[in-house]
């Protein structure tokens, strides 16, 4: 028994030394990080630093939850997020299956490549060209609002009522071609065979996709809205931080701006380090939930 | 073989982590043995330190390697500082722009006391006079940052230079005079944005713009009323908020009724800092509450050289501060920059070579140090005329090559306005005289660090919301009040008379 255990880690040595460098990784950016967190339970001073702060207990989890900022930085992160997945998550999944109906491969290339493109766009320099697009003097979307409402030209990026929906519709824009990428791995995995039989069944392009296509992609779409929904707490920090202006605050900040601002612009590290806290706590007891409900379903699940 | 590739890929893996964990202090070692002093300060377009004459010179004298990293100002400024401060990476000489941050670096003693030092340091220790050390100075009996300071050619000190300009071009060829009251200021204001000054049919002018939606470019019509922003002053013995004073309510009303003629530009909430410089370079704005020197025939930054260039004919006049219909007997132009010098400069503790930053400080703030900083090489670059006026020589590419910034010293920064034509400094003196002194300078309680920053964050975001009318303001304003005091304004009232 010894013996064969050793034989075996002997014969796999080369991939446990592969493993070492992620491991290692983990271990030094992942995990050390996290002794960090005690900060959420003292009063962090950096010129006293981590150790020699003075331990404030749960005074810190006081402050935030009767804080009037945190429910609605709490609340933005959610809607944001939830508007995001709502109306994003079926885009990508929609796109792939279009690009699978196409015929001309050569077109099907092109509209991939244009599609993905957005998202090597760094938000910084999406933020500009949005900022001209709506520019509420010379802007296109302003003139588009003059147009539909027949009223004056607006500051859409400074209209609470619709930044919300510039944050998911830009998003959207962003990363939903990249996002198919993962669909049109799984497309590619269906057996052609399944198509032909359903073909000779007399079944139509649209009954093809309904009962082969999307059921054979079912549990990758629920996979992946798993790990969304994990993600939940992070509603899109470099987004909303070049987008966001003093008008439409109250309704887009979110945790990270939030604690980058408040944390970093005022100095109060042990406060945000507690929200962070809290946000990652949710996250983990949404990504747990989401799993169980998928397994209720019937799906594969997660974990 | 295989098994030497594998312990290759293995020990270079180990050494880049490795390597990245080290890098920072690594690559601080000089190669001589020049003591390295590191400078953090919020910088001005464009301008490296590190590569001007002056820093060259500064290195020279005093055998040290310079490093300035600068950034922008206000939020920026205090991002950086604070993520550098976190690092345990501390700079030699740091500029602080804030009470607040002032009090808890100091408490916390991360900066070094001056004043144990003025007795080896006497041209620091002469800067300023004695009575202004005193506001300096902590409860604790200890100076800790020196103040920026300004003054006109004939000695008085103006701390804020913000005024209410006018396109006079404008007002002369629509038939106005420059307005003395707010009514005055809305008629030419709408003319301003709605006729089409000019002049070239499109509907592309506004009176006043601004950046990040920030509410100090209407501090000129706020405090018209009496009111402004989240500032502290003392008024009849007790120490109030301008954003809570009985006008601030009805200078709401008015900057509403601004915007609602179309006369603020909608982009003062999205443009930053360069596209609000664009437009005012480009003649958009016709009676803004801006700078006063950008206009000044001195060609301050080459403002006028540009704005010459974009708007031939256009010309600028200063006007007084304006004055609200039944609020005659308030101050007008609203708040002095704090007397404590709007920046500091401050020496950390705890950085390695602190005590070499001392000489530097003081040649600083020596007469001669001050003059070369301001205006470079006596004779050849500037001359003082008898009346205390200077006239300053250097054209534009030697001002850049030898770091002559008329008032951006990275460092210390002694702004002089002695070279600046005699009708804006007749005009500053106006507006400085109106301005009210800041209440919160003089008392550096914990409670300013607290919740200053906080309240000012606040008044910012819900001011320009009713500007615009986001929120409407009757109703929204007494909304706001109450919330002010909710998060702290009502106990760092009175904690600031309690210790006043």
């Amino acid at each position: 028994m010894r013996y064969t255990r050793r034989k075996r880690l002997d014969r796999s040595k080369y991939l446990y030394v592969l493993l070492a460098a992620p491991v290692l990784y983990f271990l030094m950016f992942r995990y050390a990080p996290m002794f960090g967190l005690v900060i959420a339970f003292k009063d962090y001073n950096v010129f006293l630093g981590m150790i020699e702060s003075e331990w404030v207990g749960l005074e810190n989890f006081h402050d935030i939850f009767t804080s009037p900022d945190f429910w609605q930085v709490f609340r933005n992160t959610l809607i944001i997020s939830l508007y995001k997945i709502v109306a994003g998550f079926p885009v990508p999944i929609v796109l792939a299956l279009l690009m699978n109906e196409m015929r001309s491969v050569k077109f099907r290339r092109l509209t991939q490549t244009v599609l993905y493109l957005p998202y090597f766009i760094s938000w910084t320099v999406i933020g500009t060209i949005i900022l001209v697009i709506f520019s509420p003097t010379t802007g296109f979307m302003s003139q588009v609002s003059v147009w539909l409402t027949g009223g004056s030209r607006l500051n859409l990026l400074a209209s609470r009522q619709y930044f919300r929906g510039i944050l998911v519709i830009t998003d959207i824009w962003k990363t939903a071609g990249w996002g198919t990428i993962i669909y049109l791995a799984a497309l590619s995995t269906i057996d052609p065979q399944l198509y032909e039989a359903a073909i000779v069944d007399g079944a139509n392009r649209w009954q093809q996709i309904w009962r082969i296509t999307i059921p054979s992609i079912m549990g990758v779409i629920v996979l992946l809205l798993i790990m969304r929904i994990g993600w939940i707490m992070y509603a899109g920090f470099e987004q909303i931080l070049v987008l966001q202006n003093p008008v439409v605050r109250d309704v887009s900040d979110i945790f990270d701006t939030y604690v980058y601002r408040v944390g970093l612009g005022r100095g109060q590290y042990s406060f945000t380090a507690t929200a962070e806290l809290f946000k990652s706590v949710t996250g983990l007891i949404l990504i747990f939930g989401a799993d169980r409900f998928a397994k209720v379903m019937g799906e594969e699940g997660l974990l | 073989m295989r098994r030497i590739a594998l312990l290759m890929v293995l020990l270079l893996s180990s050494t880049l982590v490795f390597a990245a964990g080290q890098g920072e202090g690594a690559g601080e070692a000089t190669t001589e043995d020049r003591p390295v002093i590191r400078v953090l300060s919020g910088g001005w377009f464009g301008t490296d330190y590190n590569e001007v004459e002056t820093t060259a010179i500064l290195e020279e004298r005093f055998g040290v390697d310079l490093e300035i990293t600068t950034t922008g100002w206000g939020n920026e400024y205090r991002q950086r500082q604070q993520i550098i401060m976190a690092s345990g990476d501390y700079p030699e000489i740091m500029t602080i722009d804030s009470n607040a941050t002032e009090i808890e670096y100091a408490t916390s003693g991360a900066l070094l006391p001056l004043n144990e030092h003025f007795d080896d340091y006497p041209d620091l220790a002469n800067y300023i006079p004695s009575e202004q050390w005193d506001v300096m100075r902590f409860p604790d009996g200890n100076i800790y940052t020196v103040p920026t300071t300004s003054a006109l050619a004939d000695g008085t000190p103006i701390s804020q230079t913000r005024v209410q300009t006018y396109r006079s071009d404008w007002l002369e060829e629509m038939g106005f005079d420059v307005p003395e009251t707010t009514e005055e200021y809305f008629d030419v204001a709408v003319a301003f944005s709605q006729d089409d000054p000019d002049g070239n049919g499109e509907d592309d002018t506004y009176a006043l713009g601004g950046q990040d939606g920030a509410i100090q470019f209407f501090v000129g019509i706020m405090g018209a009323f009496g009111a402004g922003r989240n500032i502290w002053v003392e008024q009849d013995g007790e120490i109030v908020n301008l954003a809570l004073q009985p006008g601030a309510k009805d200078a709401l009303k008015f900057l509403n009724r601004l915007w609602d003629a179309g006369a603020i530009d909608p982009e003062f909430i999205t443009d930053n800092n360069d596209r609000w410089r664009q437009k005012w370079l480009g003649g958009v704005h016709g009676a803004p509450y801006v700078f006063g020197h950008l206009a000044d025939e001195n060609n301050y930054d080459g403002y006028r050289e540009q704005f010459k260039a974009n708007v031939p004919g256009g010309e600028w006049v200063i006007g007084p501060p304006l004055v609200a219909p039944g609020y005659e007997d308030v101050a007008h132009a609203g708040e002095k920059l704090s007397t404590r010098g709007w920046m500091r400069a401050s020496i950390l503790a705890a950085a390695e070579n602190a005590e070499a930053a001392l000489p530097i400080l003081d040649f600083m703030a020596s007469e001669e140090g001050r003059l070369q900083y301001t205006y470079g090489e006596a004779g050849t670059d500037y001359e003082i005329n008898d009346d205390g006026s200077v006239t300053v020589l250097a054209d534009e590419e030697r001002k850049a090559e030898y770091g002559i910034n008329l008032y951006h010293v990275p460092i210390i920064r002694p702004a002089s306005f002695a070279h600046m034509s005699a009708y804006y400094q007749d005009r500053l003196k106006e507006w400085e005289a109106e301005r009210l002194t800041q209440a919160i300078d003089s008392i550096l309680i914990d409670e300013v660090g607290e919740y200053n920053q906080i309240l000012e964050d606040y008044v910012e975001d819900e001011f320009v919301k009713m500007i615009i009318g986001e929120t409407p303001i009757d109703g929204g304003y007494e909304r706001f009040v109450e919330e002010f005091n909710r998060r702290g304004g009502e106990e760092l009232r009175q904690a600031l008379n309690d210790a006043n």
